[in-house]
């Protein structure tokens, strides 16, 4: 699933260290999550959007949503 | 949400360790106790009063992607390296049968203990091998 959690982390100056630490998770986990290599759970998508102040919609794309 | 907590998580890394070598020391000096039996016996007691909680604060410790990475393993590695023995296993049976290693030669006890930790060893081994490698793999290819 494509995501713009780099982007937003880089918007911020923040480190995948520092978001991990932000989030709970490991360095691994934010690494894995940016390349499109792991999709987060839903409990954690939904604390990545709260800290982002977007929705969960405006951060990750399943390649279904609607652009129009 | 689980959270990553690499503090603990090594902490209880060590306490298992420790557990482990405790109970290799204790299980070692086996043929000196009195009642080999019961001192087995209290010792696995013991190792499971220490290890349960210590392995449940690991997986506790542990963010969702690292929680991933062990079910996988379990899974993927764990099954194949089970199957994986299935050969080795014939080829060991095979072996002590064309090499003319007769158990019946042997006490029973000792036979049936030969025959058990030989299966054991291999199996798990396999086992064991199988989730080193698949929890290596995840890793890589999540990198």
């Amino acid at each position: 699933m494509d995501n713009r959690l780099r982007v937003l982390r880089a918007e911020r100056r923040w480190t995948q260290a520092d978001l991990a630490k932000e989030l709970g998770v490991s360095r691994q986990t934010i690494n894995a999550i940016e390349g499109g290599k792991y999709d987060p759970s839903l409990p954690l998508a939904f604390k990545i959007s709260r800290l982002f102040a977007l929705q969960i919609e405006q951060i990750f794309d399943d390649g279904e949503t609607s652009h129009d | 949400m689980t959270e990553h907590r690499p503090t603990i998580k090594w902490i209880a890394l060590g306490v298992c360790l420790a557990a482990g070598i405790a109970i290799g020391v204790l299980t070692d000096s086996l043929s000196e106790r009195d009642n080999p039996g019961l001192f087995l016996l209290l010792t696995g007691v013991a190792g499971t009063v220490v290890l349960l909680p210590a392995t449940i604060l690991y997986w506790r410790s542990l963010d969702e992607l690292a929680r991933e990475a062990h079910k996988s393993s379990w899974y993927w590695g764990g099954s194949l390296g089970l199957v994986a023995t299935l050969p080795v296993l014939i080829v060991f049976i095979e072996t002590i049968r064309r090499d003319g290693l007769d158990l019946k030669e042997l006490e029973p006890e000792i036979a049936m203990l030969m025959g058990v930790s030989g299966t054991l060893i291999v199996v798990l081994g396999g086992m064991l091998l199988g989730y080193l490698l698949a929890w290596g793999i995840f890793w890589f290819r999540k990198r």
